[in-house]
C-alpha cells in the first residue's frame, strides 16, 4: 500500500486556490477531502495574471473546460500576442505575437535569411511582418488557427485575455461541482507538529482545520511556506527591476484588439489588457525613478475618476517551493514578472507537476528534489524571458533605462544573447518554456541583430532573397486580411457579453 | 553519412565538399542496428525507404531484446514505443506496479504491442490513426552497414561530392593559430580546406593525433574495449528485433539481416582472452559462419571536444560508446544535425562551437548513462565482470535517476538528447529495479476496476498483435531484392 495523503488544506482564496483545488480535486476524483480557507490579510488577487499563452489550451483541456463557456464567464477576448510600444525609442512599435515567423527554407531559419538580406544592404522591415498572429493584431482580426497542417493559417497559436477574478469564480464552481468544501472564516493560528510538520490551522471563529498536506496559495504574503516555515524570499528586482504597480479598470467602447500592449516609460512599462468591455491598465514602475502620483497619471484614468493607490511587488522566489508537508502555488512560491505572461500558467503547471509527484504519506526528500528541480527551471526561464525585456530595450532616454544596461543579465540569459547576436543561434536547453520564435520575435523586435549571416545563407542570391522576403510577408497579409475582425468573431461565437446583458 | 547529409544542404558552388576514404580503414559495423531517427535522417534525403532496405538487405526492428541480463534466465524486450494507456490521468506503469506489488505476476510487456508483435515474429508499419493501438509504436532498421556506406557515396557523389581514393601521410597546421590547413595525401597531392571534418574512426587522424584534442575514458563504468564479429548464416523466422545477450566478460549481439545474420561478442580484455572470445562467439550462432571472425579494439569515452578549432569529429572518432542501444548511426546523425544548425564561417565563433560541443557532451552523456543502467542493475555476482560494474560507483546523475525511480517510480524526462520515458522504464523493470511505491493517486481506483482495465489492454494488444502480417511476409512482398 501506498498510500496518498488523506487530506489536503488549501491556505488562500484566490486564482491559485481555486485552480489548485479543481486540479487536484479532478485528478484525485473527489476521494480525498479538500478543503480552501482564505489566509488573513491576503494581498488581492492580481488581475493581470488573465494574460496567458498557449499552454492555456492544453490545461483548459484537461481541465474539460469549454472555450464558449469560459469566455463568456470571464468576458475574456482572444490573444494573439503583445504589441510592445516605446521599448526602443519613442514612436517605435512592435508585435510579440505566438506561433511561426516565416517558413525555413531547407534547414535555415527564416529570419536568418532576413539578416543575411539586411546584411547585403536590402533595407528589411520589421520581423513581425513575417507573423501571420502578428499581422492580424494589426489589422483587428481573429480566427481559430486551422487544422490543416499544409494552410498557412495553421501556423500560429492563440491564447486569452481573461478577467482573471471572473476565472477565479469560475474554477471555484468547477472545484465545488468536485466536492471541495470552502471553510468559512480565515487563518488565524498556523500549528505545528513537534517534528516542525504543519498540523493545521486555527481560524478566527476559533474552528479548528487539521490536514496532511497543505498547498499555500496565500499570495505574496506566503502564509506557511514563508511565514510559518520561514522560507527566505530572493529577489530578481536586480533583473526585473519595477517595484511598484498600480491599476485601473477602464471602459471601453472600441473593439478589442486581440493583443495586449506593454508600452515602456522612463521608469518602467504599462500594460493594457483588453477584455470584452474594459481594459485593465497597470503601470509598473521603479520607485526611486517615478512617484506616485505620476505613476497614476500614466494610468490615463478620466478626469474625475478615483485615484487608485500603489501597491509594493517584488520579484523573486522562496528559496525553496516545497518544504516539508507543504508546497507553495503562485505568488507564495515565486512572483514572476506579467511581462512572462505566464502568471497563470505557472499556477497549473506547478499544480500538474505536484499532481505527478503527488505526496503520499512519508513524501519522500527525493520526489521534493525532483518537484524542485521542475519548478525552478520553469520560473528561471520564465525570469529570463521577462528581463530579456529590460535589458536590451533600445531607449536610454531616462536614469532607469541607461541603469538597465550597466546591469548584467542572468548567466544562463546570458549565454543565449552571445549566441544570437553573433549568428543568430539560439541554444537547445531542456525544459523551455518559450519557443525559438518567440526569443526571435522579442530580440529582433529590439532591433538586436545578429553580427554576421548564417553561413548556410551566404550562397544564395540576394535579389531571390528580397523576393523571397517579399512574397512571404504578402502571404502573412494576404492571409490576414482574410480573417474576420475579432470583435465580429466573438459576437459570431456568441461569448460575447452584451453591455448590462 | 555526413558527405550525404552536406550535399543535400549546399550546392557545390556554395560549398565545395571532398571526401577522401582510404580503403585501409574498414567500416565497422557488420550488420548495423539503429534507432527509429534514421527515418528521419532518410527522409531528410529523400531516400525511399523499399530501395534503401532493399540495396541494403535490410529488416525492420521494433526494439532489442536483453537476455540474461539483471539474473541469468532473464529476458525483456526495451521497444520503441509506450506501455498501456493512462489510467485515470495516472501513468499505466504506477497501475502496473501497484497490481504487481499486490501479487499480480502480470510482465509490462504484455502492455506493449511492439513486444507482442516482436515475440510472435509479426511486424507492420504504424497506424496512422492516432485512436488505433497499432499506432503505439515506431520502429528501425537493422541493415548492413558495408552497403549503405556505397549507398550513401552514389547519393553524394551525384550531388558534386569529390571522392578521392587515398592514404593521408602528412596534415599541415596554419602558424598563426593551430588550425588545419590542408592534407597531403601519399600521392602526393595537397587538398585545402575550411572545415575538416573527421571521419576516420577510433583512430582519429585530425581531432587526435593532429590536434591532440584529449580523450575522456569511460572504462571505469563501461570496461568492455573489446569486440570480435563474424556473420553466419539465417535460421529460424526473421525476428523484427536485436538481441543482446549477457556473456562471461561481456555481451554478444545478433542482427537479422535478410540474406544473413551479423553477431559479435563485445567484451571487456580484462576478463577474457581474444581467443576464448572468438570461441565463446562461434559457439553461439544460429547457423554456419560466413566469414573468418574480425577483432576490433576500442575504448569507451568521449573527445575532450568534438568540435575543436577547424575540425569536427563525426563518428567514433568523437566518441564511442559500445552499440549495447544502437547508438552509433544515431549520433553520427546528432553530430550532423547540430553542425548543420551551427554551421561555421571562416570566424569559428567560439560561442557557436561552445553551443556545439555542449549538446554533443550532453548527447554522448545521456547516452552513456543509459548504457551504464544496464549493466550496474544487475544481480549477477557469477563471473567477475558482472560483479564489477554491480558493485562499480556510477556517474552522479545516473544515480540520481535510480534513486527517484526505485523510491516511487518516476522517470526523469528530458528534452535534449536520445531516450525517453518508455525506453527508460523498460530498461529500469527488465534490469529489476523495481519501484518501492507508485503514484499514490493510483491507490484511489480500487484494485478491481484496475484489473479490468488492464486486462481489457492486454486483450486489445493481443488480438491487434495477432493481425499483423509476419516480419518474413512483410518484408518479401515490400523490399526484398529483386531476382
Amino acid at each position: 500500500m501506498v498510500k496518498p495523503v488523506d487530506s489536503i488544506l488549501i491556505v488562500g482564496s484566490g486564482f491559485a486556490a481555486w485552480a489548485s483545488a479543481a486540479m487536484l480535486a479532478r485528478a484525485t476524483r473527489a476521494r480525498i477531502p479538500i478543503t480552501v480557507v482564505a489566509a488573513a490579510a491576503e494581498p488581492p488577487d492580481d488581475e493581470l495574471l488573465g494574460s496567458s499563452r498557449p499552454s492555456i489550451l492544453r490545461t483548459h483541456a484537461e481541465l474539460r473546460i469549454d472555450e464558449p463557456g469560459f469566455m463568456r464567464a470571464t468576458r475574456a477576448t482572444f490573444k494573439l500576442g503583445t504589441e510592445l510600444r516605446d521599448w526602443n525609442s519613442p514612436g517605435h512599435s512592435f508585435v510579440h505575437a505566438f506561433g511561426d515567423i516565416g517558413a525555413r527554407l531547407d534547414s535555415v531559419a527564416f529570419h536568418q535569411l532576413l539578416n543575411r538580406a539586411r546584411l547585403a544592404g536590402s533595407p528589411v522591415p520589421g520581423i513581425d511582418e513575417f507573423s501571420l498572429a502578428a499581422q492580424a493584431v494589426r489589422a483587428g482580426r481573429f480566427a481559430h488557427p486551422a487544422a490543416d497542417r499544409r494552410s498557412v493559417a495553421s501556423t500560429y497559436s492563440y491564447a486569452y485575455h481573461f478577467d482573471a477574478i471572473a476565472a477565479t469564480g469560475y474554477l471555484r464552481a468547477l472545484a465545488e461541482h468536485q466536492g471541495v468544501r470552502h471553510a468559512t472564516g480565515q487563518v488565524r493560528e498556523v500549528l505545528h507538529h513537534e517534528n516542525g510538520l504543519l498540523r493545521g490551522v486555527t481560524l478566527d471563529s476559533g474552528e479548528e482545520l487539521n490536514a496532511q498536506f497543505f498547498i499555500d496559495c496565500s499570495g505574496a504574503s506566503s502564509r506557511l511556506l514563508g511565514q510559518a516555515l520561514g522560507v527566505p524570499f530572493d529577489s530578481w528586482s536586480h533583473w526585473l527591476p519595477c517595484d511598484r504597480v498600480v491599476q485601473l479598470r477602464v471602459a471601453r467602447a472600441a473593439p478589442a484588439a486581440a493583443a495586449s500592449v506593454a508600452t515602456a516609460h522612463p521608469a518602467g512599462w504599462r500594460l493594457s489588457l483588453p477584455l470584452q468591455g474594459e481594459d485593465l491598465r497597470a503601470v509598473f514602475y521603479a520607485s526611486a525613478h517615478l512617484d506616485e502620483a505620476a505613476a497614476v497619471k500614466l494610468l490615463g484614468a478620466a478626469a474625475g475618476a478615483a485615484n487608485p493607490a500603489a501597491r509594493p511587488q517584488v520579484y523573486g522566489r522562496r528559496r525553496r517551493f516545497w518544504a516539508g508537508n507543504c508546497v507553495a502555488i503562485g505568488a507564495a512560491g515565486a512572483v514572476p514578472d506579467p511581462l512572462s505572461a505566464m502568471s497563470a500558467q505557472l499556477v497549473y503547471d506547478s499544480v500538474q507537476r505536484l499532481i505527478e509527484l503527488f505526496p503520499h504519506e512519508e513524501a519522500g526528500e527525493r520526489v521534493i528534489a525532483e518537484y524542485e528541480r521542475r519548478t525552478t527551471l520553469q520560473y528561471e526561464r520564465v525570469r529570463d524571458f521577462a528581463a530579456l525585456h529590460y535589458a536590451l530595450a533600445g531607449r536610454g532616454d531616462s536614469g532607469f533605462w541607461r541603469e538597465r544596461r550597466q546591469v548584467p543579465v542572468p548567466e544562463s540569459l546570458d549565454y543565449r544573447l552571445q549566441l544570437f547576436r553573433k549568428g543568430g543561434r539560439l541554444p537547445a536547453f531542456d525544459d523551455e518554456v518559450y519557443d525559438e520564435s518567440d526569443w526571435v520575435s522579442v530580440l529582433l523586435g529590439l532591433e538586436v541583430w545578429p553580427g554576421k549571416a548564417e553561413p548556410l545563407t551566404l550562397g544564395m542570391i540576394p535579389d531571390q532573397l528580397v523576393q523571397r522576403i517579399d512574397r512571404m510577408r504578402q502571404i502573412m497579409r494576404q492571409a490576414a486580411e482574410a480573417m474576420p475582425a475579432h470583435g465580429d468573431y466573438l459576437q459570431k461565437l456568441g461569448v460575447d457579453v452584451k453591455r448590462g446583458a | 553519412m555526413t558527405a550525404a547529409s552536406l550535399s543535400r544542404f549546399f550546392r557545390p558552388e556554395q560549398c565545395s565538399i571532398r571526401l577522401v576514404e582510404s580503403a585501409e580503414i574498414g567500416i565497422v559495423g557488420v550488420g548495423e542496428a539503429t534507432v527509429p531517427h534514421i527515418r528521419f535522417f532518410n527522409q531528410t534525403l529523400g531516400l525511399d525507404e523499399a530501395d534503401f532496405m532493399r540495396k541494403t538487405h535490410a529488416t525492420f526492428k521494433l526494439g532489442i531484446e536483453f537476455v540474461d541480463w539483471a539474473r541469468l534466465g532473464d529476458a525483456y524486450i526495451h521497444p520503441f514505443g509506450e506501455y498501456g494507456r493512462p489510467l485515470g490521468g495516472v501513468r499505466f506503469h504506477h497501475g502496473w506496479n501497484r497490481l504487481r506489488l499486490a501479487g499480480d505476476d502480470t510482465q509490462i510487456d504484455e502492455y506493449s504491442l511492439p513486444i507482442m508483435a516482436a515475440r510472435a515474429a509479426r511486424f507492420a508499419p504504424p497506424s496512422s490513426d492516432p485512436a488505433s493501438v497499432l499506432s503505439t509504436f515506431s520502429y528501425a532498421f537493422q541493415f548492413d552497414a558495408t552497403l549503405f556506406a556505397p549507398y550513401l557515396r552514389a547519393y553524394s557523389e551525384q550531388r558534386g561530392v569529390r571522392r578521392t581514393e587515398g592514404r593521408v601521410v602528412d596534415v599541415q597546421l596554419r602558424g598563426e593559430d593551430g588550425f588545419i590547413e590542408s592534407l597531403t595525401l601519399a600521392s602526393g597531392e595537397r587538398i585545402e580546406g575550411d572545415l575538416f571534418i573527421d571521419c576516420s574512426g577510433f583512430f582519429g587522424l585530425l581531432t587526435e593525433k593532429t590536434l591532440k584534442t584529449g580523450y575522456e575514458d569511460w572504462t571505469h563504468w563501461l570496461p568492455c574495449d573489446r569486440a570480435v564479429a563474424v556473420p553466419c548464416e539465417s535460421f529460424g523466422p526473421l525476428l523484427p528485433y536485436t538481441r543482446a545477450t549477457a556473456r562471461t566478460a561481456g555481451w554478444q549481439w545478433r542482427i537479422p539481416l535478410q540474406h544473413r545474420t551479423g553477431n559479435g561478442y563485445v567484451y571487456s580484455s580484462k576478463f577474457v582472452s581474444d581467443d576464448e572470445a572468438a570461441a565463446t562467439l562461434l559457439r553461439h550462432l544460429d547457423g554456419k559462419a560466413l566469414a573468418e571472425p574480425r577483432f576490433l579494439k576500442f575504448v569507451t569515452g568521449r573527445r575532450k571536444k568534438t568540435w575543436n578549432r577547424n575540425c569536427v569529429a563525426v563518428g567514433l572518432s568523437g566518441g564511442f560508446v559500445e552499440p549495447l542501444e544502437s547508438t552509433s548511426i544515431y549520433l553520427i546523425q546528432a553530430a550532423i544535425t547540430h553542425l548543420l544548425e551551427l554551421f561555421p564561417d571562416r570566424s569559428f565563433d567560439p560561442v557557436d562551437v561552445a553551443e556545439y560541443n555542449r549538446i554533443m557532451d550532453l548527447e554522448f552523456e545521456r547516452v552513456r548513462d543509459f548504457i551504464v543502467l544496464h549493466y550496474h542493475a544487475t544481480e549477477r555476482d557469477d563471473t567477475p565482470l558482472w560483479d564489477y560494474v554491480r558493485t562499480m560507483s556510477i556517474p552522479d546523475s545516473l544515480a540520481y535517476k535510480i534513486e527517484l525511480f526505485r523510491e516511487r517510480g518516476v522517470v526523469v524526462n528530458y528534452q535534449q538528447g536520445l531516450f525517453h520515458e518508455p525506453s527508460w522504464l523498460a530498461v529500469y523493470l527488465g534490469q529489476r529495479i523495481l519501484p518501492r511505491r507508485y503514484d499514490p493517486l493510483i491507490e484511489l481506483a480500487p484494485l478491481d476496476e484496475l484489473r479490468r482495465e488492464t486486462a481489457a489492454t492486454r486483450n486489445l494488444i493481443r488480438q491487434a498483435a495477432a493481425t499483423l502480417p509476419t516480419h518474413e511476409e512483410f518484408i518479401a512482398r515490400y523490399c526484398a531484392p529483386r531476382s
